[in-house]
């Protein structure tokens, strides 16, 4: 962040896009450990609420329960609170049955096609709780995500129940569709050699780049990286320059202490939260670890001598 | 269903010990850090936090028992620390760090929903 240069060892963060469900940032000041356990923490181990059991009472469609259980599981709910909710398994209302208000939301759908056919969607789904909804119910612009398609006279009556889970029990709990993040690539332009090229060599070698981040800026007609933050490590920049008998045009070189991560959700998390809760849990662990007792005070009497003849005899 | 423990893996219950330790008999200034229901999410971001501690001389950890969640962390230092006095450092560093980053990104959630 800007004008916070006090400790160079804290780390950094720099959201780049942010959207509902997308965020892209960038981690300084850390290590790849840190980044992968952050990204272990959003895809498996921030609760969110699925479906976990249906109850069909009635079901005369063209597919079989097991599919329409699989098909609702798969259906993202919205998860902001699911601090208000026990895990089922340590319920203390209703003894770990997973039933009750207190683990549960209970989704109910009744449908009944009584026209030709008839499309059902997760819109057509009514929760017991009105936090806890399919990610796309609200949402006008959508017609909701299919779970099935009626004909005439079929009909559909089902109890969804959902509850709260850790994406590492199963996968119907992951609130990530995708996570990635790459260390970012340092470049340097030789720039004394980038002018000895034509202003057709420069195209041809920025033309030659998979990514369209390197530019020819058309004032000083010089070869620009726009955006650094973008670039994804293309080793066919080095090879062109080589190619055209210019090696060493350009380097490229992988910064291990900063990070830039790609967060899309399914939906049950918005990425800003979801990236926040992976911090909190984090922290929550680090916590929990924390304080040992001291009750090892450096010994004294272990001078350098005997220490290092302890030491050799390590393995 | 036939899973003990399926969610609440990090919290113990009351009276038992998060993280024991146990000092070398042999090796001055080393020991080993035991923390139950923990795993290797954050046995290695302890182990490279602990690494950056120029008194350190070693750090290395392993997931003794899989099926408990247990992590074992194992540390050597110079005789100008300790273990335990490492492991407090590194803990109380990625407190510091992660608090830091969390107001950062607070700080710039704010930016991005003023700018929309
Ligand atoms: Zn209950």
């Amino acid at each position: 962040m800007e004008g916070d240069s006090s400790d160079p060892h804290m780390p950094r963060g720099r959201i780049l896009k942010t959207r509902d469900r997308f965020m892209k940032f960038e981690l300084q000041g850390t290590t790849i450990n840190f980044a992968q356990a952050l990204s272990r923490i959003m895809t498996a181990e921030v609760p969110t609420i699925a479906v976990d059991y249906v109850v069909i009472e009635e079901n005369t469609s063209n597919f079989s329960d097991s599919f329409l259980a699989g098909r609702l599981r798969d259906i993202p709910l919205t998860s902001r609170r699911t601090t208000s909710l026990c895990y089922s398994s340590d319920c203390p209302n209703c003894n770990g049955k997973g039933h009750c208000p207190l683990c549960s939301v209970k989704l109910r759908l009744n449908v009944k096609c009584k026209g030709k056919s008839l499309h059902v969607t997760s819109k057509d789904l009514s929760s017991s709780d009105p936090a806890v909804v399919p990610f796309d119910f609200q949402d006008t612009a959508s017609r909701g995500t299919e779970i099935l398609k009626l004909r005439r006279g079929q009909e559909v009556d089902l109890t969804a129940i959902a509850r709260k889970g850790l994406g590492k029990d199963d996968s119907k709990w992951v609130p990530t569709k995708v996570v990635t993040y790459f260390a970012l690539a340092k470049v340097r332009i030789n720039e004394e050699m980038m002018e000895t090229l034509t202003l057709e060599q420069k195209k041809e070698w920025v033309d030659s780049c998979h990514s369209p981040e390197f530019e020819i800026d058309p004032c000083t007609q010089k070869v620009v990286l726009s955006h650094p933050e973008e670039y994804v490590d293309d080793e066919e920049v080095i090879r062109k320059a080589e190619a055209m008998g210019k090696p060493g045009l350009v380097e490229l070189y992988r910064r291990n202490d900063t990070f830039v991560f790609t967060v899309k959700t399914k939906g049950s998390l918005k990425a800003s939260d979801l990236v926040m809760k992976a911090m909190d849990i984090l922290k929550q662990r680090l916590r929990l670890a924390n304080p040992v007792e001291d009750n090892d005070t450096p010994d004294q009497s272990a001078g350098s001598a005997s220490h290092t003849q302890d030491f050799d005899e390590v393995d | 269903m036939n899973a003990p423990d399926r969610y609440e893996r990090f919290v113990l219950p009351e009276g038992t010990k998060k993280v024991s330790y146990e000092k070398d008999t042999r090796l001055s200034e080393t020991g080993r850090f035991t923390l139950e229901k923990e795993d290797h999410t954050l046995g290695n971001v302890l182990r490279m936090q602990v690494h950056r501690d120029p008194n350190v001389l070693f750090a290395g950890y392993k997931v003794s028992h899989p099926l408990q969640n247990k992590v074992e962390l194992r540390i050597q230092t110079t005789i100008q620390s300790s273990p335990v006095q490492a492991y407090n450092q590194a803990i109380n560093d990625l407190d510091k760090e992660l608090d830091h980053m969390k107001n950062a990104f607070e700080a710039e959630m704010a930016r991005f929903t003023k700018d929309q």
